[in-house]
C-alpha cells in the first residue's frame, strides 16, 4: 500500500537490473507536504561502473553527471592540487574527442557543462537537450577511456589554473585564511592539502604524470554514471553498454589513502599577517567524523540551529546583538574520512579578537551545557524540507543529490532516506553529539590579522622585552 | 485549473558534421529535438492599483513570491549613492509590529527565507516557502513591504555591515573595478554612483533620505506581486487582496527627470593597488535601453563576444594563451541607456595584453561577422540559459519581475526564445556598428608598474589613478585636494 506522506517512507523502487529494494519503515506523519520518492534504477556494468538514473519528462533535458572517487586527498606527494588540475585536462580532448566537443555537445544546442573538484570526488556535469543524450554518454565514455594531452595544451591549461588560483586565493582577501584552515587543522591526513593546490607545485607537474593519474583513477570501477530527466530507460541501457561498456577494467588495485588523523593531543593557535584584510577574521576547528557516521544528520540539524539565517544563534547573538561580528558561520564540513567543525568569523570594525573569541566561546558553552530547544529543532527540520524542495526543481539538482548519495554517502538510497533519519534527530541527539565532538576536545585556532596589528603586536612585545 | 502552454521548440542545432571523425567510435548524432512549454502567466489588478500576476506550476509543494517596485537605484539622491538599496535591505529588519528577530524567526520557522533589496531599476521583496504554508508566509512578506519601521537602531546597524562589507569589496580589483567602471562610464548621470554606495554616502545617510524614498516610491500603483508555484489564479488574486488591498499610497510617484547627458567620451583609467594579487581588466561604455527593438540583436551580440566556454574572448584569452581563468561580457539594458562591459582577471603582468585582446575582439565583432554554426550556437545558449532559468519557481517568478518592473507584456516571456532564433546575422552587425563601434573606456584595477609602460602604447592618454587617492563619489575619481 502506498502511506499517504509519502515523504517519509520513500517506498524505493524498482530497478530492472538489480531487483526491487525493499521499503524502509514506515514513518511518522510530516509535516503536510508530500515529496514523492524518486524512483532509482542502478545497474552495474561487468567492467565495474555504476549507473543510476531517474526518469522525469518534466522537461525536455537531461542531467549527466560522472562522478570519479577521486579527489584532492589523493594528489600525488609534492603535487599539491594535481586532482585538480587534471579536472581541467579532461577537457583537452583525445584521438576522438575534440578540444571543444564538450562545448560542442552542450553550450552550442543550448545546455551546460563544467566539473569540480573536491576533497573525495571530482565530477563532471553537463545538462542537454534530451535528444543530445547518446552524443554525451558517448563524449563522457571516451574521456573515461584515454586523453591526448601534449605539451601545448598541457602547459596552456595550467596557466589557466594559475589564474584560477590567482583570482580565488590572491585577489580575495581572506582567500589565504580560507586555505590555512584544512593546512593547520589537519596535521597527517591529506585534507590538510588545499584542493586549488600552489603555484610552485602546479609549476612541477609534468606531462606524464597526467597520464599516469588517467590510467590510475579513471577506470570504470571507480566511477558513477548518473543520468536524470527526459530519458528512455531502454535506451539508456543499450547506449552505456555500447559506449561505457567496452572500457577495459584495468587488474591493478585502485590505490586509497590510508593516513589517518591522530586526535589532537594539544590546543594549537596559528597567527598570520595579511596586507589585505582590512578586518581580522578567526576560525575555531574541531575534528569531526565521516560523513558516514550516524551522526551526520544530528551535526547537519546542529549546523543549521548555529548558523543558517538570520535567526540562527551565531547571527543572533554576535552579528544582530553584540555587533562584534560581521559575518560568522557554524559549518559540519564532514567528508569520507573525516571532517571538521569549523567556526569561522568576521570581525566587526572596532572590535577586538579577544572579545571576539570569548563572545563565540560563551556561545558554544552555551549550545554544550543547554542544547537547543523544541521550537529551534522544528524550524531546521523545516529549513531542510524547504531545501529539499528547492533541490528537486532541477534535473541538475536531483542528479547531484543522486550523486552524493551514492558517491559520498556510499548508499544511493539515501537521497530517499536522509530526509527521514533528519526528521527524526531530537534535541538530545543535538546536544549530545556536539558534546561528543567539542567538550573536552582540543582545538585549532587560526587568526588572519591585518597586517598593521603585527606592528602593534612587535612594538607591545617590545615594550614588555624592555 | 490547468493553466494554457505554449510550445516552443529550442533545442533546433544540429552539431557541426566535422564531429565525425572516423574510427572506432564515432559520435552518434543527436535524436530529433524535443519541445518546450513554459506555464503562460495570468494577471489581474487590485482596486488600489496593486498589479497581480500568477503562474501555476502545481509538480512540486513550493510558492515563490515576489513584491516589485519599478524603481532602484536609479533614483538615489544625488550624493546618497545606496539610499534605494539601504531602504531596501531595511524592509526585513523589523515593522511596525515585528522587530527584525522576529521578522527573521517567523520565516526561518517555517524553513522560508525572505529577502529584500534594490537593483538599478526595481527594488524587490520576496520569499520562498513550501505551499502549506503560503498564508503564514505572505502575511509576513506584506508586513515587510507595507509597515516597515525603518528604527533608528537598525539603520545604524545595517549601516555598519555595510561599511564592513565596502571595506572588504574596496580591497577586491574585480570588485573595485566594477564601482569604478559605473563611474567611468555614466560620471554624474543615474548609473554613476554605486548602487549600493560608498564609505562616505553610507555615512552620510539619515534616516528621512530612507524614509523619504520609501514614502515616494513604494506605493501600490508602481508595484506589481507575483506569485509562482503550487497556487491557482483564484488563490493568487485572493492572497493579493487578502495581504495587499489595504495597501495604500503616501504620495504619488514622482519620478525625477533623469540628469541631462552630455555627449559620451570614452576615457581610460587604471587604480593602482599595490597589494592586488591579480589585475580586473573591463572596456565598456554606454549601450542600449532595455525597450530598444534592437534589444535581442545586441544578446546575441554580446553572447558570441563573451557568453560562454567558447566564446570569442575566452577562445582568445584562456584557451589560447591561458591569460585567465575566465573572460566575459555582458549587455546590460536599462530603463535608460545601460552599459555593454567586457572584463577579465589576470596576472598583473598580463594587464595590459589582455586590455588589448579585448579591444581587439570587440573590433572583429564588425569586421568578422557572426553567422553560420557561431551565430546558430551563441543562440543556443541564450535560449538554452533562459529555460535553464525558468526550471524553478524563484527563476520564473524572477523573470516576471523584470517584465513588470520595465512595464513590458507578460507574453514576452515565451516570445524571447523565437526572438532570440530570429536575429540574423546582419541584425548583429547593424548593432555591433550602431553601438560598439566607437572606442569603449578601458578600466584596470592592479598593480600598475607590472603592466603600466606596455599598456600606454596602446592607451597612451590613459589616467593613473593610486588606491589612497581614489574618490568614488566624484566624476573624475580624484580625491579633491
Amino acid at each position: 500500500m502506498r502511506y499517504r506522506f509519502a515523504l517519509l517512507t520513500f517506498a524505493f523502487v524498482v530497478s530492472r537490473f538489480i531487483g526491487t529494494i525493499e521499503a524502509g519503515e514506515p514513518a511518522p506523519p510530516s509535516p503536510g507536504v508530500t515529496i514523492s520518492p524518486l524512483a532509482i534504477k542502478h545497474a552495474t556494468l561487468e567492467n565495474g561502473l555504476q549507473i543510476y538514473s531517474i526518469e522525469d519528462h518534466k522537461s525536455p533535458t537531461v542531467a549527466v553527471q560522472v562522478w570519479y572517487h577521486v579527489g584532492s586527498k589523493d594528489d600525488p606527494n609534492g603535487r599539491s592540487g594535481f586532482a585538480h588540475l587534471f579536472e581541467h585536462m579532461m577537457f583537452k580532448g583525445n584521438e576522438h574527442l575534440k578540444a571543444d566537443t564538450f562545448e560542442e555537445l552542450t553550450e552550442n544546442v543550448g545546455g551546460e557543462n563544467n566539473a569540480f573538484t573536491a576533497a573525495d570526488v571530482t565530477v563532471y556535469h553537463e545538462v542537454v537537450p534530451s535528444n543530445y543524450l547518446e552524443p554525451i554518454l558517448w563524449a563522457e565514455a571516451e574521456r573515461m577511456s584515454s586523453l591526448a594531452i601534449n605539451d601545448t595544451n598541457f602547459n596552456s591549461e595550467r596557466d589557466v589554473v594559475k589564474e584560477e588560483y590567482r583570482q580565488r586565493i590572491l585577489a580575495n582577501p581572506y582567500g589565504e585564511f580560507s586555505l590555512a584552515l584544512e593546512q593547520k587543522s589537519f596535521a597527517a591526513h591529506p585534507y590538510k592539502r588545499p584542493t586549488i593546490g600552489n603555484i610552485a607545485e602546479l609549476d612541477a607537474s609534468q606531462l606524464p604524470e597526467v597520464r599516469a593519474f588517467h590510467s590510475t583513477f579513471y577506470r570504470p570501477d571507480n566511477a558513477t554514471l548518473i543520468v536524470v530527466g527526459d530519458i528512455k530507460p531502454e535506451e539508456l541501457e543499450t547506449w552505456t553498454k555500447k559506449y561505457f561498456g567496452t572500457i577495459p577494467r584495468p587488474s591493478e588495485k585502485i590505490p586509497r589513502v590510508s593516513a589517518t588523523e591522530p586526535a589532537r593531543k594539544q590546543d594549537a593557535v596559528s597567527v598570520m599577517y595579511s596586507p589585505k584584510a582590512p578586518l581580522p577574521a578567526f576560525a575555531v576547528t574541531y575534528l569531526a567524523p565521516s560523513i558516514r557516521s550516524e551522526d551526520t544528520p544530528a551535526l547537519d540539524i546542529a549546523d543549521a540551529i548555529l548558523s543558517e539565517g538570520e535567526s540562527s544563534r551565531l547571527y543572533q547573538s554576535l552579528v544582530y546583538q553584540q555587533q562584534i561580528a560581521t559575518r560568522v558561520s557554524f559549518n559540519a564540513d564532514l567528508r569520507e574520512d573525516l571532517g571538521l567543525l569549523t567556526f569561522r568569523l568576521v570581525l566587526a570594525s572596532g572590535k577586538s579578537v579577544p572579545e571576539a573569541e570569548k563572545a563565540l566561546d560563551a556561545q558554544i558553552d552555551n549550545i554544550l551545557k543547554n542544547g537547543v530547544t523544541e521550537d529551534e529543532l522544528k524550524k531546521a527540520k523545516n529549513q531542510f524540507l524547504t531545501g529539499k524542495l528547492r533541490e528537486l526543481q532541477t534535473n541538475n539538482g536531483k542528479a547531484s543529490a543522486l550523486g552524493e548519495a551514492a558517491v559520498i554517502y556510499g548508499d544511493a538510497e539515501r537521497i530517499n532516506t536522509d530526509l527521514a533519519k533528519l526528521q527524526a534527530v531530537t534535541t538530545d541527539q543535538v546536544k549530545n553529539v556536539l558534546n561528543k565532538y567539542i567538550a573536552g576536545k582540543k582545538r585549532v585556532v587560526i587568526e588572519y590579522l591585518p597586517d598593521a596589528m603585527k606592528s602593534a603586536a612587535a612594538a607591545s612585545l617590545e615594550q614588555t622585552s624592555k | 485549473m490547468r493553466s494554457s502552454f505554449i510550445a516552443v521548440v529550442i533545442f533546433g542545432v544540429t552539431v557541426r558534421a566535422a564531429l565525425a571523425i572516423s574510427g572506432v567510435d564515432t559520435p552518434p548524432p543527436p535524436a530529433p529535438p524535443h519541445e518546450i512549454n513554459f506555464t503562460q502567466p495570468k494577471e489581474t489588478k487590485l482596486e488600489n492599483g496593486v498589479r497581480v500576476i500568477v503562474a501555476e506550476r502545481p509538480d512540486l509543494p513550493l510558492l515563490a513570491a515576489e513584491v516589485v517596485v519599478r524603481n532602484g537605484a536609479e533614483i538615489d539622491p544625488p550624493n546618497l549613492a545606496g539610499t534605494a538599496s539601504i531602504s531596501g535591505a531595511l524592509l526585513t529588519k523589523g515593522t511596525e509590529s515585528m522587530s527584525a528577530p522576529q521578522v527573521a524567526s517567523a520565516i526561518e520557522s517555517l524553513g522560508g527565507d525572505i529577502s529584500s533589496g534594490a537593483g538599478w531599476d526595481s527594488s524587490t521583496a520576496s520569499v520562498v516557502v513550501m505551499s502549506d504554508k503560503a498564508e503564514a508566509a505572505l502575511t509576513i512578506l506584506a508586513d515587510v513591504v507595507l509597515h516597515p519601521a525603518f528604527k533608528q537602531e537598525e539603520i545604524d546597524r545595517l549601516k555598519k555591515q555595510r561599511l564592513d562589507g565596502l571595506r572588504v569589496a574596496l580591497q577586491q580589483p574585480g570588485a573595485l573595478a566594477a564601482f569604478v567602471t559605473d563611474r567611468v562610464v555614466f560620471d554624474s548621470g543615474e548609473y554613476g554612483h554605486s548602487t549600493g554606495g560608498t564609505i562616505e554616502t553610507v555615512q552620510a545617510m539619515q534616516r528621512d533620505d530612507i524614509v523619504k524614498l520609501y514614502k515616494s516610491y513604494y506605493s501600490p500603483t508602481n508595484a506589481a506581486v507575483i506569485f509562482v508555484g503550487k497556487v491557482t489564479l483564484e488563490q493568487g488574486k485572493a492572497y493579493a487582496q487578502k495581504y495587499f488591498g489595504a495597501w495604500k499610497a503616501d504620495a504619488t510617484v514622482v519620478k525625477a527627470a533623469p540628469p541631462s547627458t552630455t555627449e559620451w567620451k570614452p576615457e581610460n583609467v587604471v587604480v593602482d593597488m599595490p597589494q592586488a594579487g591579480q589585475s580586473a581588466v573591463a572596456l565598456s561604455r554606454p549601450a542600449i535601453k532595455r525597450s530598444s527593438p534592437d534589444y535581442y540583436s545586441g544578446l546575441v551580440a554580446n553572447a558570441a563576444l563573451g557568453n560562454g566556454f567558447i566564446s570569442r574572448l575566452n577562445r582568445e584569452i584562456r584557451i589560447k594563451r591561458g591569460l585567465s581563468y575566465g573572460a566575459r561580457s555582458s549587455l546590460d539594458a536599462r530603463r535608460d541607456t545601460g552599459p555593454f562591459t567586457a572584463s577579465a582577471q589576470t596576472k598583473n603582468e598580463s594587464a595590459s595584453e589582455v586590455a588589448r585582446l579585448i579591444m581587439a575582439e570587440l573590433k572583429r565583432l564588425a569586421t568578422d561577422p557572426v553567422q553560420g554554426e557561431e551565430l546558430k550556437s551563441r543562440q543556443a545558449v541564450l535560449t538554452g540559459g533562459y529555460a535553464r532559468g525558468l526550471e524553478t519557481d524563484e527563476g520564473f517568478a524572477g523573470n516576471l519581475a523584470s517584465l513588470a518592473a520595465y512595464n513590458l507584456p507578460l507574453d514576452r516571456l515565451n516570445a524571447f526564445i523565437p526572438k532570440i532564433n530570429a536575429v540574423k546575422t546582419e541584425d548583429v552587425t547593424a548593432f555591433v556598428t550602431k553601438y560598439l563601434s566607437s572606442t569603449p573606456s578601458l578600466i584596470i584595477v592592479g598593480k600598475a608598474p607590472a603592466f603600466i609602460d606596455p599598456l600606454k602604447k596602446d592607451f597612451p592618454d590613459v589616467k593613473v589613478i593610486p588606491q589612497s587617492n581614489l574618490d568614488l563619489n566624484r566624476p573624475g575619481l580624484v580625491k579633491e585636494k
